[in-house]
């Protein structure tokens, strides 16, 4: 699954998520398979949930993390396409 | 979670039990976890319940020498050692429930109907158990927002649950603190309600599971007990001089996870704070659920278990599984409530 940056991306309605501590629970009901995402990951799913399109992540990542932009770019693809693969994420027109 | 499902034909229930010609007369009302049982069979287990309407109905059907026909499974339930004890079918619009050799229950869709259909040479005792300690569990799984794989007792501070698998030790810790008078208020499986000032402990009925093994450890003088099942070593143990039990809902101060001993030989008990999700996820992992692919259900329960893994402290309890350190568990417990309420 080809991903970029200017993707957008959101939490289907079948996902669940439930933020505990710094990281989160999430329940495919599609699967009955529970995920979490440690903080870093529960970060960016805020981040994606409030602009939805991965370059603003990006961005935003980028001021508030010590990494390189190739990096972080990388990382949050290799992420995206993990939740994807997962059904945790979905593509949406943007 | 991955076999298909295929809805057998649909099976009326009320025809069933006039083909069964049950004996309906004689039929007595037990408590257990609020839930008021109208059974057609004595439930000695339990107390009877005077003057208020049932909200289930349990009857025994005669027992017969083979199942009455295949099912198709939606879910296994299997033994450490993988063998199936639990099978879990809809037929129509029931559930049915199957333990392999010993008996079938199906479930009315709304809990309000369990009839048992055993094998031939399934003693009563044993079909009581699995009503009792299977079959309601699953079916207030269903009513309640939650229902988790866990033994109680009343602290002074109010109930604390010792939460884990079977064979983890949570009958016994629970008797060891009756020993100090806090009573018991649910042995293996416990309801917990959401209520205005926090979540509430349900009792269930009484009298706690032990090995004949723990019953030598624990008491002093040995308690009178009761076979549970058939196939099982463990005995029920009522005698309230030995496992006292309270009947009264009680709000819940702290959850322990109960962990393997694993290595720690030389190391004493200990307790620490559970990371939010571990707790969360231990939560999920001993919560029971009649329908697994039930959706509602499990968004009820997702959010119930959130909501208690916010409000309630959740703790990691470790120790060998030692007769002669079961006090000094107890008073490491003790002694953290302490701490916690100053």
């Amino acid at each position: 699954m080809n991903m970029v940056l200017k993707d957008h991306l959101k939490v289907p309605d079948e996902v669940l998520t439930n933020r505990v501590g710094d990281e989160t629970v999430l329940l495919n009901l599609r699967t009955g398979m529970y995920h979490s995402l440690d903080p870093v990951g529960t970060r960016f799913l805020e981040l994606l949930l409030n602009a939805g399109g991965l370059d603003a992540v990006h961005r935003t990542m980028l001021d508030e993390f010590d990494v390189a932009a190739e990096k972080l770019e990388s990382d949050l693809v290799r992420l995206s396409q993990d939740m994807l693969a997962k059904g945790l994420l979905v593509k949406y027109g943007g | 979670m991955s076999e298909a499902v295929i809805l057998a034909k649909p099976v009326n229930l009320a025809n069933q039990v006039d083909n069964a010609r049950l004996e309906m007369t004689g039929a007595r009302q037990f408590r257990v976890c609020d839930l008021v049982v109208e059974s057609t069979v004595p439930l000695p287990e339990l107390t009877e319940a005077v003057g208020r309407s049932s909200d289930c109905c349990f009857k025994v059907l005669p027992a017969v020498k083979d199942f009455a026909r295949e099912c198709h499974w939606f879910h296994h339930w299997r033994t450490q050692d993988n063998r199936v004890w639990l099978s879990l079918a809809v037929r129509g619009e029931d559930y049915l429930l199957r333990f392999p050799g010993l008996g079938d229950f199906l479930i009315s869709r709304d809990g309000k109907e369990v009839q048992c259909q055993p094998l031939t040479g399934t003693p009563q005792s044993t079909i009581r158990h699995l009503f009792l300690d299977q079959v309601i569990p699953r079916i207030l799984s269903r009513r309640e927002p939650l229902v988790l794989h866990a033994s109680a007792i009343l602290a002074p501070e109010g109930a604390i649950a010792f939460v884990g698998k079977s064979g983890q030790g949570k009958s016994t810790l629970a008797t060891c603190f009756g020993q100090i008078g806090c009573p018991l208020i649910s042995d293996d499986y416990l309801v917990l309600r959401k209520m205005a000032d926090g979540w509430t402990a349900i009792p269930s009925y009484p009298g706690v599971r032990l090995w004949p093994q723990v019953s030598d450890g624990i008491f002093d003088a040995q308690p009178e007990s009761t076979e549970i099942a058939h196939y099982m070593e463990k005995r029920r143990v009522i005698d309230p001089a030995f496992v006292p039990f309270v009947d009264k809902p009680a709000s819940v101060r702290y959850l322990y996870f109960l962990d393997e001993d694993g290595d720690m030989v030389h190391s004493g008990p200990s307790i620490a704070p559970l990371v939010p999700r571990e707790a969360f996820m231990r939560l999920v992992a001993c919560a029971f659920n009649l329908d697994i692919r039930d959706n509602s259900l499990l968004e009820r329960q997702f959010d119930a278990i959130g909501n208690l893994r916010a409000k309630l402290p959740c703790f990691r309890l470790r120790y060998v599984r030692d007769f002669s350190i079961l006090p000094a568990v107890r008073r490491l417990i003790v002694d953290h409530q302490t701490r916690n309420e100053e």
